[in-house]
This record gives C-alpha cells, sequence and structure tokens, in this order.
C-alpha cells in the first residue's frame, strides 16, 4: 500500500515535534520541575520553570513548515533560557551537596537527547542520490584502508575511557568530586582523541620514519616518565 | 623493528588508561599525592604514545 505524500509529511511533523517535546519535557520534568517543587523554592523560580515548560510547547505548536525561526526561539533559545533563569533563581536549593546522583545523571541524557531531537529527519522516501545538486559518477572509493586492528583500538580506547567517567562518582569530597569529574572528561576525551591517532597512524608513519627516528620523537615524554617512575619507587620504598 | 614502535606505543596507549583510571580512583580514596602521579603519569603515557607515531617534519 502506498503512503499518501500528505500523510507522510504529517508523519515527518508529529516526529519532528515529538523529537522537541518528548525529550524537553523529559529534561524539564527532571532538572526543572522536581528541583522547584522542593521546600524553599522561590515563586520567582516555580514561574519561571512554568514558563519554560510553555516555551516549550510553543516551539512545538510552531513546528510547523515556514516557522522554523518561531519555533527555534521558543523551543530552543526560551526554554533553555527560562530554564537556566529557574536554576538560579532556586540558588541554595540547587546546591551541589543536595544533587542526587541517579537524577543529575537522568537530566544530563534528557538534556543531550533533547540537543539530538534538533537534528533535520530525512524526508520519507528522499533517496539523496536522486538530489538535483548530486555529483553524479561512479561511488568515490577510500585512498586507504584501515590498518589492522584499528577498530580493537578504538573500541578498548573508547570502554577504557568510560571507567574514569564511572570512578569519578566515587569521589565525595565537594572540590576534589568537581576536579574530578573534570579530569575524568578531559582523560576520556584525550584517550579517545589519541587511540584514533594511533589505530590510523601506525601504518602511515611506519613505512617512512624509521624506529630509532620516532623513539626520539617520544624522547622527552619517555624521559620525563622514566624520572617519574624512578620518584615513585623512590617514594615506595622509601616510604 | 618498526612494528615493535607501534606495538610499544598501543602498551602506552593502554597504561595510560590504567594510569587515569587509578588516579581517578586515589581521588576516590583521598589519596590525592597518589592521585597527581598516576594523573601526571596518564598524561605523560598517552604523550609518549603519540609522539611515536606523529610524524615530525625535519627543521634543516
Amino acid at each position: 500500500m502506498a503512503i499518501e505524500p500528505r500523510d507522510a509529511e504529517g508523519a515527518l511533523e508529529f516526529a519532528r515535534r515529538d523529537n522537541l517535546l518528548s525529550p524537553g519535557l523529559y529534561a524539564w520534568a527532571i532538572t526543572v520541575l522536581a528541583p522547584v517543587c522542593l521546600r524553599g523554592a522561590g515563586t520567582l523560580a516555580r514561574v519561571a520553570a512554568g514558563l519554560a515548560a510553555v516555551s516549550l510547547l510553543l516551539g512545538a505548536v510552531f513546528g510547523s513548515r515556514g516557522r522554523g525561526r518561531l519555533r527555534r526561539t521558543f523551543g530552543l533559545h526560551g526554554f533553555v533560557a527560562l530554564s537556566v533563569a529557574t536554576w538560579l533563581l532556586l540558588g541554595r536549593v540547587l546546591a551541589a551537596d543536595r544533587l542526587e546522583p541517579m537524577r543529575a545523571a537522568l537530566g544530563a541524557v534528557g538534556w543531550a537527547v533533547f540537543a539530538f531531537g534538533w537534528g533535520a529527519l530525512r524526508k520519507p522516501g528522499y533517496v539523496p542520490e536522486e538530489d538535483p545538486h548530486v555529483v553524479a559518477g561512479p561511488p568515490l572509493s577510500p585512498r586507504a584502508s584501515l590498518p589492522r586492528g584499528a577498530v580493537p583500538i578504538l573500541v578498548a580506547a573508547v570502554g577504557s575511557a568510560a571507567v574514569p567517567l564511572g570512578l569519578a562518582w566515587r569521589v565525595t569530597r565537594q572540590y576534589h568530586a568537581l576536579f574530578a569529574h573534570a579530569v575524568a572528561v578531559a582523560a576520556a576525551i584525550w584517550l579517545v582523541t589519541s587511540a584514533a591517532e594511533v589505530a590510523i597512524g601506525r601504518g602511515r608513519v611506519s613505512p617512512v620514519a624509521p624506529a630509532s627516528k620516532r623513539l626520539g620523537q617520544a624522547a622527552l615524554p619517555l624521559a620525563l616518565l622514566a624520572v617519574l617512575l624512578v620518584a615513585g619507587i623512590v617514594a615506595l620504598t622509601g616510604g | 623493528m618498526g612494528k615493535l614502535v607501534d606495538a610499544f606505543s598501543i602498551g602506552l596507549l593502554a597504561l595510560s588508561a590504567v594510569a587515569f583510571a587509578l588516579g581517578v580512583r586515589a581521588l576516590g580514596d583521598e589519596r590525592d599525592l597518589l592521585a597527581l602521579y598516576w594523573l601526571v603519569a596518564g598524561a605523560l603515557l598517552l604523550r609518549s604514545a603519540t609522539d611515536l607515531l606523529r610524524p615530525k617534519p625535519d627543521h634543516r
């Protein structure tokens, strides 16, 4: 059974609105509504929280064709700004020592899904190759294939990057916890970036640079590492 | 020899992941000096792993 173009457009519009509304309402309920329901939350904060929800709903209402700017103004800028205003107005009610880690984590996921919801959807039945601007010709083949073991290295690095992120939740001291999360995020990003370099760089560099030159390139960090290792051994045996 | 350096680089990368994990765990155990030690070790290990592979232009 063929899908009518009008039905397809309607389904696309529904999906577009739902992509904005569902994650937005979820993030709002967990990170905005829940704290304003706590004792001690001010009236102004509650009003701002209500306006944030109204702004999100308006953004979804203006989701129809040709009203993209209104949709973005209410659904994104207005909603986010009013949510931030609510958090600022909450003051001590939203202090770090009063946050529940699980709720905070779920809220962060909600906001991430909300951000993804702003992505574009492909129209039903749309074939990219049939676009009038498409460059005709045979499919472009990659100039080189990935070196052996590139994917396992990257997968292992992504898994390893998640470990410090999880361990950071064990830190209970207030400022140290913040530092631990910052370090864990930086380490995770650096690990994945470096692993990608290592994974694809092996095949590319080895035929060009001799091994001695490559070792020479890493001489400084390796020397510092050796100093650190000796210091660690001295501290371990001395103390 | 080149493959050996490749394997060494991958080993350093794996060790850096372990060092970062130990550093953050030490922070949780309130052992700040040890945490700093492991975090610096992780940074140096990671830097060494990529420096072994990154081609650098010759300065003539």
